[in-house]
């Protein structure tokens, strides 16, 4: 015991003089006696103590940039998921007032079609309207013609007229003193066939003329139906109703693209969404790096544990109690991956990820 | 309208599945842990479904599911665990505590609200 208790101090004195940083570290082998084993072991568990030293340090360090980076990512998603909601706002609106302008391009649409068609009623109304004027005015100078006859008729009055006044005018001639009267009233018969004839040539003259003006009015059929003021009529509004047609096409076509945009707007909701969902990615790595983070936490408490038994303050079976690292890395994972990660490692073959349940099961 | 009670100590998680439930509709109540969401719970709080996380500090996603279903108000309330681990004995326990049904992350939002529709009643 006394050799034990010579042995214990003369450590006490060699860990004192000990630097315990990453630095500089003096190794003394000069005087420890061993009081278990062979007696040169002594200097090895000195050294293995020294060389274990640092990896306390070195796992506390690596923990703690571990967590940094688990901030890092953390701050990260949130500014991720921060971004998606301004999207998702964004893009909300985007589809309201998408919504709104479908609505009035559609109102806009249907009420084109429909000026369209009261347009294209209106035009058949103004056309048959015009035709029947037409054949009406038609029917009128029909009725012109027939007065043109009847002057006609009147000039052959007249004319037989003047002859039969001339015969009057021969006969009253023969008579002599007493045709004298009579042959005042040849001339004067003769007179009134000569006014007649005038007036029926000027009635003749002016129906001609009139149903001339009525029919490059209205436009002679036999011409075509280019030349008729109806027709020009007829293609003026025809022009226009092409034109709301026109533009009734133009916002049918505003309306489909509206529509595209708004279902281009909904894809992208649902893509915002989608990324939102993504970033459960932070969570998976959290619990990984966690892992790590308690493994290395383990190894630092071992090597402490070494240390200490080297310096004769822990016994042989609280090391061997410790000798269970992997078996607790296993049990520690959370993911299917880890396990086939650590199957791989340890046998060095591709570890089974099939081993997994349904991703989604009801009970 | 469909409250949704989503328990997770991940920051990020409750975020983003928030994000999920309330474009879809939801009312969402958060909790970092199976404690805070039974204090919600004992304070009045019914949701239509409880969503959580299994490894949680003071209170795990089992424990929670324990206690929920000895709560009155919530004994049919839908629980369905939502977490990365995938391991068979893991799930069983689960089954047994009462869960309804069993989600690996990452879930997507439509297999999400799939399942949502499956499990809550329809009033």
């Amino acid at each position: 015991m006394s050799e034990r208790e010579l042995s214990m101090s003369e450590q006490d004195v060699t860990m004192s003089e000990r630097e315990l940083t990453t630095g500089e570290r003096e190794l003394t082998t000069g005087e420890h006696e061993l009081t278990t084993s062979a007696p040169n072991r002594e200097p090895r568990l000195d050294v293995l103590a020294t060389g274990l030293t640092e990896t306390r340090p070195v796992c506390d360090l690596l923990s703690a940039q571990l967590d940094a980076v688990i901030d890092e990512t953390e701050n990260a998603a949130i500014g991720f998921i921060d971004r998606v909601h301004a999207i998702d706002g964004a893009v909300d609106l985007l589809q309201s007032r998408m919504g709104e302008l479908v609505s009035q391009t559609d109102r806009q649409a249907d009420v084109l079609e429909q000026m369209a068609r009261d347009n294209a009623a209106a035009i058949e109304d103004v056309r048959v309207s015009i035709a029947d004027r037409d054949r009406k005015v038609r029917e009128l100078v029909g009725e012109l013609r027939e007065l043109e006859r009847y002057g006609r008729g009147i000039r052959a009055v007249a004319a037989t007229s003047k002859v039969l006044g001339l015969n009057a005018l021969i006969q009253a001639a023969h008579a002599g003193d007493a045709g004298a009267s009579f042959q005042v009233v040849a001339n004067r018969i003769q007179d009134l066939a000569g006014d007649s004839d005038v007036a029926a040539r000027e009635l003749e003259h002016g129906i001609t003329d009139l149903t001339a003006r009525i029919m490059a009015t209205i436009g002679d059929e036999s011409k075509g139906a280019g030349d008729s003021q109806s027709s020009q009529f007829e293609h003026r509004l025809g022009a226009i109703a092409d034109g709301q047609a026109t533009l009734s096409a133009h916002v049918g076509e505003l309306r489909r693209s509206v529509e595209d945009a708004n279902g281009a707007t909904q894809t992208l909701a649902e893509l915002a969404t989608g990324i939102a969902a993504d970033v459960q990615f932070q969570d998976i790595t959290r619990q990984a790096t966690q892992q790590v983070q308690q493994a290395l936490k383990r190894l630092g408490d071992r090597s402490e544990l070494l240390i200490a038994y080297a310096d004769g303050r822990a016994e042989a079976e609280e090391i061997e109690s410790t000798l269970n690292a992997l078996e607790q890395m296993s049990g520690d994972y959370v993911i299917q991956r880890q396990r086939a990660i650590h199957a791989a490692v340890a046998s060095g073959h591709d570890g089974d990820l099939s081993k997994d349940g349904p991703a989604i099961e009801l009970f | 309208m469909r409250t949704a009670l989503l328990v997770d100590d991940s920051k990020t998680i409750l975020m983003s599945l928030s994000e999920v439930l309330k474009r879809a509709g939801y009312t969402v109540q958060t909790a970092g842990d199976g404690e805070d969401a039974m204090a919600q719970i004992n304070a009045g709080a019914k949701p239509s479904v409880i969503i959580t996380d299994l490894n949680m500090p003071k209170m795990n996603g089992i424990e929670l599911i324990r206690a929920a279903r000895k709560a009155p108000a919530i004994r049919f309330t839908p629980i369905l665990m939502l977490t990365t681990e995938s391991e068979e004995s893991k799930r069983a326990e689960a089954r047994q505590a009462g869960a309804t049904g069993w989600l690996v992350k990452p879930v997507q939002p439509a297999d999400l609200l799939r399942v949502l529709d499956q499990v809550i009643p329809k009033t």
